[in-house]
Formats: C-alpha cells, sequence, structure tokens
C-alpha cells in the first residue's frame, strides 16, 4: 500500500517517470559472446524514449550482479536476454530471481534454443512456464520459414493484433504452460510446427507450444518470457517491433494497471456499520472505485464485468456491479439497494476482480452480521396471515360476554346470586 | 353336495337379519337420546344457550384449522394455538359449567358454579391474549 502511494506521488510530482506506474530503473543481463548490445538498439531507444533508466551488465565480467542494496531492491526491472554457460547460474540464482519479483521487480526473460540458463529456467517452472530444453527448436515445416500469423495471437489485453499482423523469426524456442490462473498467454506456435531436436520426441506440437507468456502474480509483480532473441532485434524490429514494445509495456507496468480504492458498505439511508451494526435482512448499498494507470497518471476505469459477492464460505451473493458517479480520477461502481440474507454470522463484503492482463484488485471486508434481538420480529398483527386467528380470538370473546349475558337474563335467579356468590367467595 | 349352499344362504339371511336389528337398535337408541336431549334442553333454556355456544367454539377452530391446511403454512404459530386452545379451554368450561348446571355437584352450589366458570373464563381470555405474540 505505502509503495503504491510513494509511486503515485512520484509518478504525480515528477515527469521523470512518465511511463510506468512505478520508477523506471532497469537492469539489462545479456552476453556479448552471443549478441553485441547494438543488435538490440531499436528497443532499448525505445524504452529510452519512455524515460527509462538503463543499466548494463555483460555475463562474461566478473563483476557481481547487483539487485539488492541491503534490503533494498535496486532495480524496479529486469531484462534477462538469453546467456550462456554455467556462470550466471552462481551469478544469479534462481532465487535471487525469485525474490526480486516478490519484492514487486518485473522481469522480461528472454530464452533462446542455445541459451537457457540453468537459474533462469528453474525460475520459470516455478512460474509454471516450461521452456524446451536446449537443443530444441521450433520448425515449421509447412510454411518453411517462422512467420506467426494473427490468428495465433492470444491475450488480447496485452498485445491486441490487428489483422496482417505477423511475427518473424529465425529461431525459436516453445514453452508448454501450466494451467494456471496467473498465466496469460501471449502468443501460441504456429498450428504446423512443433518443437523438436533430432532423434528425440517432440517437446510440444502445434498451438501446444506458446512462444510468448505472461505472469502476474498475486502482488501484481510482472513476469513475461519470450522464447526468442529475434523479438528483440533490429533485423526483425519492422514487424516485430510494435508487439515487442506492447508486451514490455505490460509488464513494466505502463499499461493494464488498475487498482481499487475505497470500498464501502452501509445502511441504504447513509448510516455507517459503526452506527447501527448490520443485522439480518437489512438494507445495505456496497460501492466500490476502479482507476486506471493510463500511463500519465491515475483515470476513471471503465468496465461492465466487475462482481461483487457477500460471502461465508459460499457466496450469498454475486452481484455485477453498476457503474455509479466518478470523483476525479476514480470510478465508482455500486451494488445499489440489497437485503441481506436471512442468515447471521460473519460475512465477508468482498471484489475480487482478476482479469487476464489487469492488475489483480482485490478489496475484503469482514464484517459480522447479527440476529434479530427478542424484540425485534414482527407482531402477530403485522402479519396478514395473523388476521383469520386474531379476529377468531376477538369473535370468541365477544361471543362469551353475548353467552353471559343471555345465561344471566335467561334465570334471573342465577343473576342475583352471582354477586352473593362472590361476596361469599 | 346341494345342502351345503342352502346351509350358506341360512347363515346369510341370518346374518342380514342381525344387522337389521343392530341398525334397528341404534335408529332407536339415537332417537331416545335425541328425545331425552330435547325433553333436557326445554327443560332449562341455559343448556340450549352451553350447546349453541360449543357449536359455535366448534366451527371457529374448524375454520381456523382448514385456514392453516389451506395456506399449507403455521407461520404465525403462536396466533394459531391461542386461537385454537382459546376454543378448546372454553369449550371444556363450558362443558363442566353444564355439568353442574345440569346437576350440582355436592358442596358446590350453582351460583358459585357459574361464578368459578366467569373467573376460569377471564383467566383464560386473559392469557389466549398474551400467547398471540
Amino acid at each position: 500500500m505505502v509503495s503504491i502511494f510513494i509511486t503515485f506521488f512520484l509518478a504525480l510530482c515528477g515527469n521523470v517517470y512518465a511511463a510506468s506506474v512505478h520508477a523506471s530503473k532497469t537492469l539489462v543481463l545479456y552476453d556479448e559472446r552471443l549478441d553485441q548490445l547494438d543488435s538490440f538498439s531499436n528497443f532499448l531507444d525505445d524504452l529510452k524514449s519512455r524515460e527509462y533508466e538503463i543499466d548494463y551488465y555483460t555475463a562474461n565480467s566478473t563483476a557481481d550482479i547487483e539487485l539488492y542494496e541491503g534490503e533494498n531492491r535496486l532495480y524496479d526491472n529486469l531484462i534477462v536476454l538469453p546467456v550462456k554457460g554455467k556462470h550466471i547460474n552462481k551469478l544469479i540464482s534462481d532465487k535471487t530471481l525469485l525474490q526480486f519479483y516478490n519484492d514487486g521487480g518485473d522481469i522480461l526473460s528472454v530464452t533462446s534454443p542455445g541459451a537457457v540458463p540453468d537459474s533462469i529456467r528453474l525460475f520459470l517452472n516455478q512460474l509454471g512456464i516450461f521452456p524446451s530444453p536446449k537443443g530444441y527448436e521450433l520448425v515449421d515445416n509447412v510454411q518453411g520459414s517462422l512467420k506467426i500469423g494473427s490468428s495465433e495471437y492470444r491475450g488480447s489485453r496485452i498485445y491486441e493484433a490487428k489483422d496482417g499482423d505477423s511475427i518473424s523469426l529465425s529461431s525459436s524456442s516453445a514453452a508448454l504452460l501450466d494451467n494456471r490462473e496467473q498465466i496469460f498467454p501471449i502468443l501460441a506456435a504456429p498450428r504446423t510446427s512443433y518443437t523438436g531436436a533430432t532423434s528425440k520426441d517432440p517437446w510440444s506440437v502445434g498451438s501446444q507450444g506458446f512462444l510468448a507468456a505472461a505472469f502476474q502474480n498475486l502482488k501484481n509483480a510482472r513476469v513475461a518470457w519470450l522464447g526468442s532473441v529475434d523479438f528483440l532485434k533490429n533485423e526483425f524490429y519492422g514487424s516485430n517491433g510494435n508487439f515487442v514494445q506492447e508486451v514490455a509495456k505490460w509488464v513494466f507496468q505502463e499499461k493494464n494497471v488498475i487498482k481499487s480504492v475505497s470500498a464501502s458498505h452501509f445502511h441504504a439511508d447513509g448510516t455507517s456499520y459503526e452506527e447501527v451494526p448490520y443485522k439480518i435482512k437489512d438494507t445495505v448499498i456496497y460501492e466500490v472505485g476502479f482507476s486506471e494507470w493510463n500511463g500519465e497518471k491515475w483515470v476513471p476505469f471503465i468496465t461492465d464485468d466487475i462482481q461483487f459477492e457477500l460471502k461465508m464460505l459460499d457466496p450469498y451473493y454475486r452481484l455485477t456491479l453498476k457503474p455509479g458517479r466518478q470523483e476525479g480520477e476514480v470510478q465508482y461502481y455500486t451494488t445499489g439497494e440489497f437485503n441481506l440474507p436471512d442468515h447471521h454470522g460473519v460475512f465477508t463484503f468482498e471484489t475480487d476482480y482478476k482479469r487476464d492482463g489487469f492488475s489483480f484488485a482485490v478489496q475484503r471486508d469482514v464484517k459480522p452480521i447479527r440476529n434479530l434481538a427478542h424484540s425485534e420480529y414482527a407482531r402477530s398483527w403485522d402479519i396478514s396471515n395473523a388476521v383469520i386467528y386474531l379476529s377468531s380470538i376477538f369473535s370468541v370473546i365477544f361471543a362469551w360476554i353475548i353467552f353471559i349475558i343471555f345465561f344471566i337474563t335467561a334465570s334471573p335467579a342465577v343473576s342475583k346470586s352471582v354477586n352473593t356468590s362472590k361476596k361469599n367467595n | 353336495m346341494t345342502p351345503k349352499p342352502k346351509k350358506i344362504t341360512k347363515t346369510a339371511s341370518t346374518a342380514s337379519s342381525t344387522a337389521n336389528t343392530v341398525t334397528q337398535d341404534f335408529k332407536e337408541a339415537y332417537r331416545l337420546a335425541l328425545k331425552s336431549y330435547k325433553e333436557q334442553v326445554s327443560s332449562d333454556a341455559r343448556l340450549k344457550l352451553i350447546d349453541i355456544f360449543c357449536a359455535f367454539l366448534v366451527v371457529i377452530a374448524g375454520v381456523q384449522t382448514l385456514f392453516m391446511a389451506l395456506i399449507r403454512d403455521t407461520f404465525p404459530f403462536n396466533a394459531f394455538l391461542s386461537g385454537f386452545i382459546i376454543c378448546v379451554g372454553q369449550f371444556v368450561l363450558l362443558i363442566s359449567l353444564r355439568l353442574q348446571v345440569q346437576e350440582p355437584f355436592e358442596g358446590v352450589p350453582k351460583n358459585r358454579a357459574f361464578g368459578e366458570f366467569v373467573i376460569a373464563s377471564l383467566i383464560l381470555h386473559f392469557t389466549t391474549l398474551h400467547f398471540i405474540n
């Protein structure tokens, strides 16, 4: 929460970090022996033009990679280009990567068929992304070359493909993806392709494999994996550049960043829970605000699929929220008036907005709903069914009075003696 | 082989004749009961009054039960219970009054019986009214 405020403050005050929701200090990890930095100049220049502050580290240098200074994370973003050799595993272990990622760092990982260091592979495997082993390469014998058409794009929120879009690669590896909600596939392998190595079983067949995938953890830190270094290279930048920049924007929190704020609930007449605690069947209203980062500032987030849940183990209500008022950068969504369930207990008021490609926005509030006190149940004369019972009771009493009168008048002797008998008693 | 069916018809005829006599007896008993009842009632107008009230109570109780059965819901059950109980309780009190009007118990004069009936009824009504909710 604090970090969000700090980044928000920074984003407001200085236009230095205009693009990303957080600061954009970036470390690029590359291997001189494989690719010169110059071959990525278009990609890196695009990043620099969006105020990215980039440091470089080449894997064949002997210096340590300093991701942390004490407890503090030095970089916001990490770009790991293909690196050869086992040396890298000592410099940056999968644990370090995971720690960096858990601390909120965003990682763009690029591997190539020949260079997938163990630490990177272990890290990706923990996320549920399984790149093909060393030596495996994506082959498409039908098309001849690797040209991925617009029908293979997945996850339209990260990159919305236009007709005629295509990706060209000279070589690529493909990954199998775990069935996890946090994984968003971006680009599938062509249907006519397979990932194979000579005299070995294929790693993936057809669109089973993926060339690019994204992962977002519950703290909204992001990872994107690209299966080929050609995505970033200048020679293919004409066809791939747009796609790669959109993926970079997504992974470094420039777009599809949303947050939910000021979730509240109260009685339909406006009194809060603190003033009058809820009891069963009370009429209440729930509302929650949503904002989206548009690259410069927070703006109202407009959508129609936000749902509210009132849960006690099971959801008792699942209501689709309706857009309400707009205040500054926040769009409010409201349930309107609804009645609490006829069930007392400790309930969770929750909006759990998790959509592919968007930040996960979760708001939870746990509040008890009490049962009725003995004096709060409806009285019988408020219940329409009771009319027949009430009228029969009163008719019996009325008939009894009439009976007494007739009984006394029927025998005058008795009526006199009523008084005497009372005296006697 | 032939005498057997004869026997059967014999027994059948005796059975029907006994059935006839039983129904005859019942009819006779019913007639006598009605007659003695009419005599009893005509001798004292207060007994007639008590019987009319009893019949009224049975009808009221029946109406409430029928209503509850029709709507297939016992809610509000308290109101139903008090409505039904006032009928039953009043009925019981009336019958005990009737017994004493007809033939006073030993050591209890008729006037005192009526006084007790009034007080017991008032207690019943009080209780029922408080049981509604």
